[in-house]
């Protein structure tokens, strides 16, 4: 642990890694403050800037984006009961009577300390993990490595809540736009209609850019409020909310685990962790605490905790194995492809100091949180009064001129728009947009390995099988498939005959 | 909304009276871009000689899976829309006004004339224009303030990119006051 640490100490130190995750840290609190926003489109509109930034520092401030964003819901949901992001569903329960009962100062220095404090724990989790994880994988060859693209490309779209089938269709949409171009191993133009314009491949920050923050702005348009402005009184934090956070230390280490442990499942998240984490603290409620549901700090404690930890969790199969959990890994991840690192195993091995560094900045993200927290709420508070008709355009232009920023053409603009339009439409008719990302990332990967595969193989397939690790992971992909096309009714039935035969 | 839930499972498919025509719609261009990568590969990549050979040289191997892939997932999606079973979105569950959808339209059109007009007007007039003509879409009043922000907005945008991040904006090509 300490050896990467150490080697990541020199990229680290530099005044761009501290100022990108300040940034990124009050970024992060006013894009997950803000409902609609979140912590993925606050990633997406700040991607492009990262090209014209050292990749530690590019990457700090993206994960800094990704972390304070976990806990800026929080604010609003305390404040108004509407959770800036879904991962704050849970800290309403408690977080807004206690702001009812006049304690929402109490609430969100509670939010604030809690997921600073599980982000550290949930960080140290990631440096001890995923460097294990990638030692594992290291001897892995072009078989497994395919396996484990196949795994990424499932999961998220056999894992989240929306159909399968749809999100397998976008999966392998994602992994045709990634093939457009020349073909890595013969040099082959690729669907790219004769057009140079075309040769490169499609730039991924104008597809995710279209595909997320356009469609989402779409959708804000369609429905309406646009001159709504919440009457929200100014709230100070004081720092003591440590110390109030700390008298839960039972809870915040529970929860923080099972934060750890869902954020490192792919597919499941960061929601899914804070309600389970919400459950158990609900049936071990301290003494002296206001009763679960009415104001109780431990509820705030859980949720919070929870929700941040599943940031270093999630981090965990994202850097190790390059299989991202949601779409904010997996965006990250995409992110660590165009900084010029190659994520995965390898990535430990041959990018060390950066890897090292990356870990450095995502401790000292949520040490910022906590000051940035402690200092800035009665700025993100404010925030909360920006009227959408103001902050829609506002995105919009950000998205527009990052967009252009990456490449200085205007072509990029087109395609933008274009996955913009695409985006309204799949999200609308329930098509996921995160597998495309997973996609585009992943498909290089999948198809460089398998065809390697069968080079190795004198072009037969079978050979996999021969590979035991790469067996299991594909058998395991397989039996995720089976139970994904189960249908509802006969899994219950399934379901049923096993308890009963238990 | 063309569709009516029967049922409400969680997140399950549900049947509907009537399947929406977009679903039939995206159903049509998933079907038609496997079909098109299929044309790529006995076309063009044939041509070529790019669609045979060992798996290196072979560039049609994977696409082809992919279509394939793409096609039978179609065919599944088909069964469950002729069987009335639709996911329906939350984002298609979402209530707007027709006020709302039209705003909605006005501002794709807004973005595409920005877009267009980005390499001919230049940076600074063309984004001042965009902002201003969607502030006043989703109704800021007063008139002043709209112009204010716009303008304050497009400034501070400009000179970070501009300044701090050494990023050309487009120049224009018109000669009006703010191009470079």
């Amino acid at each position: 642990m300490f050896d990467i640490l150490l080697s990541g100490l020199d990229s680290f130190q530099s005044w761009q890694v501290i100022g990108g995750v300040i940034l990124g840290t009050v970024i992060g609190m006013v894009v997950g403050v803000l409902p609609g926003l979140g912590p993925l489109i606050g990633i997406i509109l700040m991607l492009p800037l990262t090209f014209h930034m050292e990749p530690v520092a590019g990457m700090g401030m993206l994960m800094s984006i990704f972390v304070a964003g976990s806990c800026g819901g929080a604010i609003s949901a305390i404040v108004l009961r509407i959770p800036g992001t879904p991962l704050a569903a849970a800290t309403l329960l408690d977080g807004y009577p206690m702001a009812k009962n006049g304690r929402a100062a109490d609430a969100i220095g509670l939010a604030i300390a809690s997921s600073a404090l599980a982000g550290v724990l949930g960080g140290i989790v990631m440096i001890l993990g995923a460097p294990a994880l990638a030692a594992v994988a290291t001897n892995f060859g072009p078989p497994e490595y395919f396996a484990l693209a196949i795994t990424g490309l499932l999961s998220i779209s056999v894992v989240s809540n929306e159909s399968t089938i749809k999100g397998l269709m976008t999966g392998a949409l994602g992994v045709l736009i990634a093939m457009v171009g020349s073909d890595p191993l013969s040099n082959a133009a690729r669907f790219t209609f004769g057009t140079n314009a075309l040769s490169g491949g499609i730039h991924i920050v104008a597809i995710i850019v279209g595909l997320f923050a356009l469609s989402e702005a779409a959708f804000q348009i369609l429905e309406g409020g646009f001159r709504k402005k919440p009457d929200v009184q100014s709230v100070r934090v004081s720092m003591g909310s440590l110390w109030m956070a700390l008298r839960h230390w039972k809870n915040l280490l529970r929860s923080s685990t099972i934060g750890v442990f869902f954020g490192a499942l792919p597919g499941a998240s960061g929601i899914i962790a804070s309600f389970t984490a919400y459950a158990i603290a609900r049936s071990k409620p301290l003494p002296g605490d206001a009763p679960f549901g009415e104001g109780a700090e431990g509820g705030v404690v859980a949720t919070e905790s929870a929700n941040n930890a599943a940031c270093g969790g999630a981090m965990i199969p994202t850097l190790a194995l390059a299989i991202p959990g949601d779409a904010a890994t997996a965006v990250l991840l995409g992110a660590l492809l165009l900084l010029g690192l190659v994520p995965g195993p390898q990535m430990f091995s041959l990018s060390g100091d950066a890897v090292g560094g990356i870990f450095l900045a995502f401790l000292v993200s949520n040490v910022v949180l906590f000051f940035v927290g402690m200092l800035m709420t009665p700025l993100f508070v404010r925030v909360l009064k920006v009227r959408k008709q103001y902050l829609v355009p506002a995105v919009l232009l950000l998205s527009i001129v990052g967009v252009y920023s990456v490449q200085s053409r205007v072509d990029d603009l087109w395609v933008m728009v274009v996955f913009g339009v695409l985006g309204f439409g799949l999200r609308r008719y329930g098509y996921p947009l995160a597998p495309i990302v997973i996609g585009l990332i992943l498909g290089p990967i999948a198809e460089g390995s398998y065809r390697r595969t069968l080079l190795f193989s004198d072009n037969g397939p079978w050979f996999i099988l021969e590979r035991p690790i790469a067996t299991t992971i594909l058998a395991i992909d397989l039996l995720v498939l089976i139970v994904a096309f189960t249908p509802p009714s006969l899994r219950r039935r399934a379901l049923g005959w096993f308890r009963r035969s238990a | 909304m063309s569709e009516t839930p029967k049922s409400q499972p969680g997140s399950e498919a549900q049947v509907v009276d009537r399947v929406a025509p977009g679903e039939w719609l995206l159903l049509a261009a998933f079907v038609g871009l496997g079909l098109f990568v299929h044309q790529q590969i006995l076309g063009p990549l044939t041509d070529q000689g790019n669609a045979s050979g060992d798996a290196v040289n072979n560039a049609a191997l994977f696409p082809r899976l992919v279509a394939n892939l793409i096609l039978g997932l179609c065919a599944l999606q088909l069964v469950q829309l002729l069987r009335r079973r639709v996911l329906l979105s939350i984002e298609f569950l979402q209530v707007t006004t027709p006020e709302n959808a039209w705003r909605c339209l006005a501002a794709t059109v807004v973005l595409f004339a920005y877009v267009l007009g980005l390499p001919l007007l230049g940076f600074y007039p063309a984004t001042v224009a965009f902002l201003l003509a969607l502030f006043l879409l989703l109704k800021a009043r007063p008139i002043w303030i709209a112009v204010l922000v716009a303008v304050l907005l497009t400034l501070v945008v400009g000179y970070v990119f501009e300044e701090l991040l050494r990023v050309v904006l487009p120049q224009g090509r018109l000669g009006l006051p703010g191009q470079g």
